[in-house]
């Protein structure tokens, strides 16, 4: 078990819910958490971490390392320096819910591929 | 506002002409990679790395979106553009899909223009850029007979990809572009025509030898 997933198991111990009410609250299979929780599944969706952080209130982005003035973090709460769109046919029309999700897929994307995007680009400039 | 058609042909053939594309079926995907700014990721890759399922991430997008979607990231004056494509689609449909998405970026769609426009230009731009205009006007000029067969073996394009390429509205590119186009594929057409005389002669017995091949078949 890794140190989030610890830390995960530890804030839900000491919030006194059980597995039933955690996976109301966040509207996640009960299984899944268990999974989580025991670390049998290393990597959570990070829609469903971020839910989960929610409601145990815990961090999600100090829990990922994400410093607090990360310009593209994609956990923020607050609105980013960068802007991300989707041009993909019918996505306004999709519901808001699913479209912000789709948009923090997108945004979590570019910023984990940032380095990759610097270097691309750096490495035009210089020829 | 009109989807400007001309623009999205012009740059479609410009693209042929700087990536230095003398040959068909035009392959989208070198092109888009070495564009700075652009990273292009399978479906897949993007689930595994969020340790999502593929069809979940699939799914969030849209219905209409299985193929393949451009994203775009705007800061500090920088444009970076995300290409998520189906991999595991028929190579003609990734073939085209990927086209339309290199549209929307060489077109500079950022998403404020309305969506109906910026897909009528990023189809079109596919569209002249997988079945080049002056390409097949060399190969009619040759007096090959332009079927959907012909095309489809030389472009790599199916059926529908070409039946929406004669919807496309007329454009009127610089004449100097589609020379620099149609000299560019000149020795792939010599080639094309000089295999066709070869093959002429095979024709039949390959026909034959086929059918006895399928005659001992059995499932």
């Amino acid at each position: 078990m890794d140190n989030i997933q610890k830390q995960l198991l530890d804030a839900f111990e000491a919030s006194g819910l059980t597995y039933d009410e955690l996976a109301k609250r966040t509207n996640l299979p009960k299984s899944a958490l268990h999974r989580y929780f025991n670390g049998e599944t290393e990597k959570i969706p990070i829609d469903r971490f971020q839910a989960i952080c929610r409601e145990l209130h815990l961090d999600a982005r100090a829990l990922l390392g994400w410093k607090e003035d990360h310009p593209d973090d994609p956990l923020s709460e607050t609105p980013r320096t960068a802007e991300a769109r989707i041009l993909a046919k019918g996505i306004d029309r999709l519901p808001p819910e699913q479209r912000e999700q789709a948009l923090n897929v997108i945004r979590a994307m570019f910023s984990l591929h940032a380095d990759y995007f610097d270097g691309n680009e750096e490495s035009t400039d210089g020829t | 506002m009109e989807p400007n058609y001309t623009r999205a042909a012009s740059l479609a053939l410009i693209t042929l002409n700087t990536n230095h594309i003398t040959a068909t079926p035009v392959s989208p995907l070198p092109i888009l990679k070495h564009i700075p700014g652009v990273l292009v990721l399978s479906f897949e890759s993007v689930a595994g790395e969020l340790g999502m399922d593929r069809r979940c991430v699939m799914d969030m997008f849209g219905e209409k979106n299985q193929d393949a979607f451009t994203s775009v990231s705007i800061a500090d004056g920088k444009t970076r553009y995300l290409v998520t494509y189906n991999q595991h689609l028929p190579s003609s449909l990734v073939q085209r899909a990927l086209a339309r998405e290199l549209g929307h970026i060489i077109l500079g769609h950022d998403g404020s223009l309305p969506e109906d426009i910026r897909n009528d230009e990023a189809r079109c731009f596919a569209h002249h850029l997988l079945v080049p205009r002056p390409l097949i006007h060399s190969l009619q000029a040759s007096g090959l007979r332009i079927t959907v067969e012909a095309l489809g073996s030389i472009t790599g394009c199916y059926d529908y990809c070409l039946s929406c390429m004669r919807k496309q509205p007329p454009v009127h590119v610089d004449p100097v572009l589609n020379r620099a186009v149609r000299d560019q594929f000149m020795p792939y057409i010599h080639n094309y025509f000089e295999f066709q005389r070869y093959a002429s002669h095979h024709d039949s017995s390959a026909l034959a030898d086929f059918g006895s091949y399928m005659e001992g078949y059995e499932e």
